[in-house]
């Protein structure tokens, strides 16, 4: 039975023997895994914002026929006694359509010569941020105002987003392969360089009979211990990160969400045995020749 | 215990290390192999320690054809020997404590006795002073006794000690013989490969070895 104490003296002993290259070992593992776990992130918003229904903060009411002053007064302040509300600004036909001139070009043909009165009035309704994700529900409420016609709005950056969901999901697969293959190559030429520059100690071990088991041990432990370090790391600096984001955009409450215990478990237990798996053929290559 | 066969070993080049070698070494007897330099001597322990394969013949250590082990069992044949190798073999940044221990850590003992034996056997042949310096940092006699209180540390089966008193003066060589006559009063059964011609201590046997062939047993 080989001591678990005795391991991680010889362990102790390489990180002292090269404690620059242990060091970017780490820091190389703590990057990819944050890559990583960012990708997870990347995703997951994707997923949940698809999820949300009507996500922008501005939208456009239209009123039916042409209402008289105190009808547009009464419109506009049923609207704004809205607690979700925080602007309402009324926009006349006639703005309307210089706006629309502004947009299309004054010289295009689709706008020239067009009756002054064509469009609707309306009103342009911003949504305080806490509320944006609840656009449709406000949306329906706002059209069953007496005197609104019809109610738009687009979905944003957001909708963008929902859009290009399976893009960003195949993006991410490709992204976490490259970086899976990078830990690989990470681990595998470390823990190489590790045995190598022992090479003294592991022709002396076997020349004295040790086993297989004492050979490998402190460079599995070493492994792990990038591993199981890296993955804590990562974990704690995106998570950080991802606290920040949201104390700076509370409109990303719900969907970007923190690592939740099983996650947090999968990343350590994935990254431990990812670890194992990229040593464990530089130290069978390397010990055993 | 330690029985050839018509070893013959030929390095590239044709060169014959060993020729038609047989002899036999019953249990707790100690031999030295004499024989200038060149002789075979050194090829010898490292087939009989399975560092080298025989080109012919067999070589059989405690009932076991060291050519014909796998790596395990030729790994468990080495935990049960030991081996003074002639350019000591210690691991240079490890501790004088750690070199003499190592053996005892593959075997799995525990820690107190560990730290006991190794107290016990540095004590015996004056090193517990430099217990924590460097290996890399003894002398040449110092390194010998570390390399032979670590082949005898575990109280071994067999004991094949390459050149062991080749680089000492003749007090320090005096002293590591008599380690090796107190290891054969227990028991031990020892093979000395030595090119000196006196062997400094009252041994049962000598085997004198030259260009390969026994000259007499």
């Amino acid at each position: 039975m080989i001591r678990i104490v005795y391991i991680l003296k010889r362990l102790a002993r390489g990180i002292r023997r090269r404690p620059l290259g242990s060091l970017f070992t780490l820091v190389a593992w703590w990057f990819a895994l944050c890559q990583l776990i960012l990708v997870f992130h990347t995703v997951t918003v994707a997923g949940h914002v698809k999820e949300v229904r009507g996500t922008t903060s501005t939208m456009i009411a239209y009123l039916a026929g042409a209402p008289s002053q105190g009808a547009v007064e009464e419109i506009r302040w049923r609207i704004a006694a809205m607690e979700e509300i925080g602007d309402v600004v009324f926009i006349p036909r006639q703005a309307g359509l210089e706006r629309l001139k502004q947009w299309m070009g004054p010289d295009n043909p689709l706008i020239a010569g067009l009756d002054p009165g064509v469009l609707p009035d309306a009103f342009e309704v911003t949504v305080k941020p806490l509320f944006s994700g609840r656009i449709e529900d406000i949306a329906k409420r706002v059209q069953a105002i007496r005197g609104v016609e019809d109610v738009r709005y687009d979905r944003g950056i957001f909708g963008y987003i929902a859009d290009a969901y399976q893009s960003i999901l195949l993006a991410g697969g490709a992204v976490a392969l490259v970086v899976i293959v990078s830990l690989s190559l990470v681990i595998f030429l470390s823990i190489r360089v590790s045995i190598v520059s022992r090479s003294q100690e592991i022709e002396v071990l076997h020349n004295l009979g040790a086993q297989r088991s004492f050979l490998y041990a402190p460079y599995l432990f070493e492994a792990l211990m990038y591993g199981v370090g890296g993955a804590l790391l990562a974990i704690l600096a995106t998570e950080a990160a991802a606290a920040y984001i949201l104390s700076r955009v509370p409109i990303l409450n719900g969907i970007l969400t923190p690592l939740g215990p099983v996650e947090i478990a999968s990343v350590v237990a994935f990254s431990s045995l990812w670890s194992l798996l990229g040593a464990y053929p530089a130290i069978k290559k390397t010990i055993d020749g | 215990m330690i029985n050839l066969e018509d070893v013959t070993k030929i390095y590239h080049d044709n060169v014959h290390a060993l020729r038609d070698v047989s002899f036999e070494i019953a249990k707790g007897e100690c031999c030295f192999i004499l024989g200038p330099s060149g002789a075979g001597k050194t090829t010898l322990l490292k087939l009989l320690y399975g560092l080298e394969q025989p080109t012919r013949g067999r070589a059989t250590l405690l009932g076991r054809e060291v050519s014909r082990l796998r790596a395990s069992g030729l790994q468990a044949l080495r935990r049960r020997m030991g081996f003074v190798f002639q350019d000591y073999r210690l691991i240079d940044d490890w501790t004088v404590y750690d070199n003499a221990a190592v053996i005892l850590e593959i075997q799995g003992k525990s820690s107190g006795y560990i730290k006991n034996r190794v107290w016990q056997m540095l004590k015996w042949v004056g090193l517990q002073h430099r217990i924590y310096e460097r290996a890399g940092d003894l002398s040449g006699g110092e390194k010998q006794l570390l390399a032979v209180i670590r082949a005898t540390i575990h109280d071994p089966d067999i004991v094949l000690a390459d050149e062991p008193v080749g680089s000492l003066d003749e007090s320090t060589a005096m002293h590591v013989m008599n380690m090796f006559y107190k290891l054969h009063k227990k028991g031990v059964t020892m093979l000395i490969a030595s090119h000196r011609e006196d062997p400094l201590i009252d041994i049962s046997r000598i085997i004198s070895l030259d260009k390969g062939m026994v000259l007499s047993r």
